[in-house]
Formats: structure tokens, C-alpha cells, sequence
């Protein structure tokens, strides 16, 4: 990834306890995770909340990251959707039914710094390639992902056998690697 | 370390996805522990299948005023925990700025001490010792807690995984199927396979298993589309056997368990036996 080296080094940095590169790294990458997390949790003030305490976990535990285990996007959206789903389990029944219709669009006003285009382009081509999956893969892979269910859940939720969902899993994550090349995800 | 499975591969989508089921995360744990380059390299691809699924969220500017929140909780908790030799220096409580003594009042000098030079000469090297023999055994006691905690650790793992198998025999709905001989000429083993089917885990338990010379016995889940090899058998010194089948199938797709005689090293192929079909049970609601 083109824009690893800028990463590895900001989180050096923070783990130095410089501030700057907190920001550098969240201005590159918060729209990135902020509609991750905003799809996940539904509400744009529970989103805000978990996007804070993720980027706080960040500054936290930067010194704890490991470039052998993953890229630092990688690393920071682990931590976003994991605070993200913390907080999908922790609402009442009535919340998460609330949680659970799409997220609305947030206001934005003309201060608002816009999406990074290419981020925007990349995932328009994300979001096509996730089309084109077979219904049952997509559907599983959204309500893992994006829901929080177990694989378990998943079943009983849509009805069909536990061992077809471990496989639709497995196939629908290979087959969006292979329709998404590496070099687009620079 | 602990025979590789296609099932694995399942488990390690599972993963990286995050809807790993705890039971199923403990058997990956302690397939991997032991070193598995097949689901190494399948985490790895896997990774890159969630990278894109996260990705395909649509970006969207968060509002400025939480990267302002979070920049000044930042700034606090640094400004609260400067580093060491900053922080025990004294302060101006106004600037914060290190405070430097305004004037250095001279004391008179005290008259040498009556003892020896060698006298303190060997009390350091007595003082510097000690202080390597305690270092050394502070050392030592770290690695040792080190120690002791990793087996723990894996004591706790291996404990789980223990209680998550023993759960196919007390499971509500566990159904025990006795396999019966197909044919005769041969001394058959007993066979007793117990099948969760919450968990799809199974447990095949083997006794008075006598493997005929060059031959091998080889473990099938019977499903719609046809066998499904669970490895080959083989007992120790007294005849006994039990194989672990993390993931026999769907209660609705497995309709029994088959015990093949292969030559040794199996049949060769995952969804046929090659040699006869000696014992079978049907698996039953």
C-alpha cells in the first residue's frame, strides 16, 4: 500500500507521544472509519462516541502495534468496529431495532472537510464488487461484519444451515479479494 | 501439532470476520498455536477479503468537533504524564517551566573520615556483588513468572477445548449412534460415535481395534452428496481410538457415520472410499 510508510511513521510518532501525528493520521484516514463505525452503530451520536474512543485506544496503545501483523488501517479498523460492535450489544432490544435500519445521511455544512475523493472512488468500487456477490455471501458477510452476529446467529437469523454459512463466508471473502486487486486498495 | 482440515479454513473466514464462535475460536487457537502454514497464508487472504468489506462503507467526514474532543483529551493525558525526568524535576507552579536554584549556599567542609580507603573500597565491590547477584535472581523470578503464566495460559486453553468437547456427550440433543458390521470375515471394532448437533461436533470412540497388516480403517460422514472422509483410524496398544470431528455437518445433511477397510494410508480420496465398507450407523433424530 502506497501510503504505508506515512502510517508506520505516524504511529511511531505517537508512540512517542507526538500529538501532530495523531492528527496527520486521523485526517488522512477518520472518514475511512467513521462510516464504517456509522454504518455499524446507525446513529451519528453513538457513532461520534466510538470514533472518538477508538482514535483514543490509537494514541493509547500506539507503541503496541505490530507491523508484523497487519497494516495500521488494518489495525484501526479493527479497533473502530470492535468499539463499534461493543456498542451495538451493549443498547437495549428497542435500540439495536432502531440501530438496525439504515444509517441516516449526517448533516454536513460547507466547513466540513470532504471525503477523500479517492477514498470515495474506491469505495464506489468496493460497494460494486460487493454487488456481485451471490445473495446468500453478501448477506452473510454484512451481518458478520457489519451486525455482530456470530456464525450461529447468522443461521438461525436467515434460516439456512450452519455449515453453508461457514462456507458462503469463506467464498464470499475470497471472491471480493479476487474481484478487488491489491493495487486497487493502494 | 494437529492435522490439517478444509474445516479450518471455515473457521479462519470466521476470524478475520469476527463471527468466530467462542468454541470454535479455542480449536483454531490451538490449531494454529502448534503452526499451520495453510491457514496462515488463508488468514492472510482472508484479511485482505474483510479490508475490502470494511472499506465498501461509504466515507464520511465526521463533524470537526471530535477530532477537536479528542485532541484535547489527548493533549491532557499528555500533559498529565510527562516524561520521567521532566516530571521529578521542580516546577514554577505559574510557567511550569523547570525552576533553577537562585543562589548555592556554600557549607563548610567536613573533616575526612577516619576509615580506610580500602575499607570502601570493598564495600562497593561487596555492594556491587549484591546488587548483581539480586539482579540476577530478579531475573531469574521474571522469567520463571513468564513461565509460569504462559502454562497457565495454555493450561486454561486446553481446559476450555477439554470442557467444549465435553459438551458433545452432555449436550440435550447429543444422539449416539452404535455402528454395526456391513459383513463378516472379519474381527470388527466396536464404534460408538456421539454426535452434537448444536455444535456439529462429533467424538468417535474405538475399541478392539485390530488394523489388518498393510490396511487402515478410514472414518466417513455420510451427507447428501455423498461420503466425506473424518481421516484414518488407528488405535494404540490396547486397541483404542477416538477421533474428534470438530464439524461432522448440518444435523439435516449428516445421515450417518461408515467405517471403511482401506489399504494403509487411506483411500486416497476425501469423497470415496477406495476399499469396502465394513461398519455403518445411521444418525437418527
Amino acid at each position: 500500500m502506497s501510503d504505508q510508510d506515512p502510517d508506520r511513521t505516524c504511529v511511531s510518532r505517537m508512540a512517542a507521544g507526538d500529538t501532530r501525528a495523531l492528527e496527520e493520521l486521523y485526517d488522512r484516514h477518520a472518514p475511512m472509519l467513521y462510516g464504517l463505525v456509522l454504518r455499524i452503530v446507525g446513529r451519528v451520536s453513538d457513532a461520534e462516541e466510538v470514533l472518538q474512543d477508538a482514535w483514543l485506544q490509537a494514541w493509547r496503545r500506539a507503541e503496541t502495534w505490530d507491523p508484523a501483523r497487519g497494516t495500521v488501517v488494518a489495525w484501526l479498523v479493527t479497533l473502530a468496529r470492535s468499539r463499534a460492535i461493543d456498542r451495538i450489544r451493549s443498547v437495549t432490544s428497542r435500540q439495536r431495532a432502531e440501530s438496525a435500519t439504515p444509517a441516516p445521511d449526517p448533516p454536513r455544512t460547507a466547513d466540513e472537510p470532504a471525503a477523500n475523493a479517492v477514498q470515495r472512488q474506491r469505495q464506489e468500487r468496493l460497494s460494486a464488487a460487493l454487488a456481485t456477490l451471490a445473495p446468500r455471501q453478501r448477506e452473510v458477510l454484512e451481518l458478520g461484519y457489519f451486525g455482530g452476529l456470530s456464525q450461529t446467529e447468522i443461521a438461525e437469523r436467515i434460516g439456512a444451515p450452519l455449515g453453508s454459512v461457514k462456507s458462503w463466508t469463506r467464498q464470499g471473502l475470497m471472491r471480493l479479494r479476487e474481484l478487488v486487486p491489491e493495487e486497487e486498495m493502494a | 501439532m494437529s492435522a490439517h482440515r478444509d474445516e479450518y479454513f471455515d473457521l479462519c473466514a470466521a476470524r478475520v470476520l469476527g463471527s468466530l464462535g467462542e468454541a470454535d475460536r479455542l480449536e483454531l487457537e490451538r490449531h494454529l498455536e502448534s503452526g499451520c502454514p495453510d491457514c496462515e497464508r488463508a488468514l492472510l487472504e482472508l484479511s485482505q477479503g474483510v479490508e475490502r468489506l470494511a472499506a465498501s462503507a461509504p466515507p464520511v467526514a465526521p463533524n470537526p468537533r471530535v477530532r477537536l474532543a479528542l485532541l484535547e483529551q489527548v493533549r491532557a493525558e499528555a500533559a498529565a504524564s510527562p516524561p520521567a525526568r521532566e516530571a521529578d524535576a521542580p516546577r514554577d507552579p505559574g510557567t511550569r517551566a523547570p525552576v533553577t536554584p537562585a543562589r548555592v549556599i556554600e557549607m563548610p567542609r567536613r573533616a575526612p573520615p577516619a576509615w580506610p580507603t580500602w575499607v570502601f573500597a570493598a564495600a562497593a565491590a561487596l555492594l556491587a556483588v549484591s546488587t548483581v547477584a539480586l539482579w540476577r535472581t530478579g531475573e531469574s523470578l521474571r522469567g520463571e513468572l513468564r513461565t509460569t503464566r504462559e502454562r497457565v495460559a495454555k493450561a486454561e486453553l486446553d481446559l476450555a477445548v477439554e470442557r467444549a468437547w465435553a459438551a458433545v456427550a452432555t449436550s440435550p440433543g447429543a444422539r449416539v449412534v452404535d455402528l454395526a458390521p456391513l459383513q463378516g470375515g472379519l474381527a470388527m471394532p466396536h464404534v460408538r460415535a456421539t454426535y452434537d448437533p448444536s455444535s456439529h461436533r462429533a467424538i468417535v470412540a474405538f475399541d478392539h481395534l485390530s488394523t489388518p497388516a498393510g490396511s487402515d480403517f478410514e472414518l466417513w460422514a455420510i451427507l447428501p452428496d455423498g461420503p466425506k472422509s473424518l481421516g484414518v483410524v488407528r488405535g494404540d496398544a490396547t486397541g483404542h481410538a477416538e477421533v474428534r470431528v470438530p464439524d461432522a455437518g448440518d444435523p439435516a445433511a449428516l445421515s450417518a457415520f461408515a467405517i471403511s477397510l482401506e489399504h494403509e494410508g487411506g483411500s486416497g480420496n476425501p469423497r470415496k472410499p477406495a476399499g469396502p465398507v465394513i461398519l455403518a450407523g445411521a444418525v437418527r433424530s
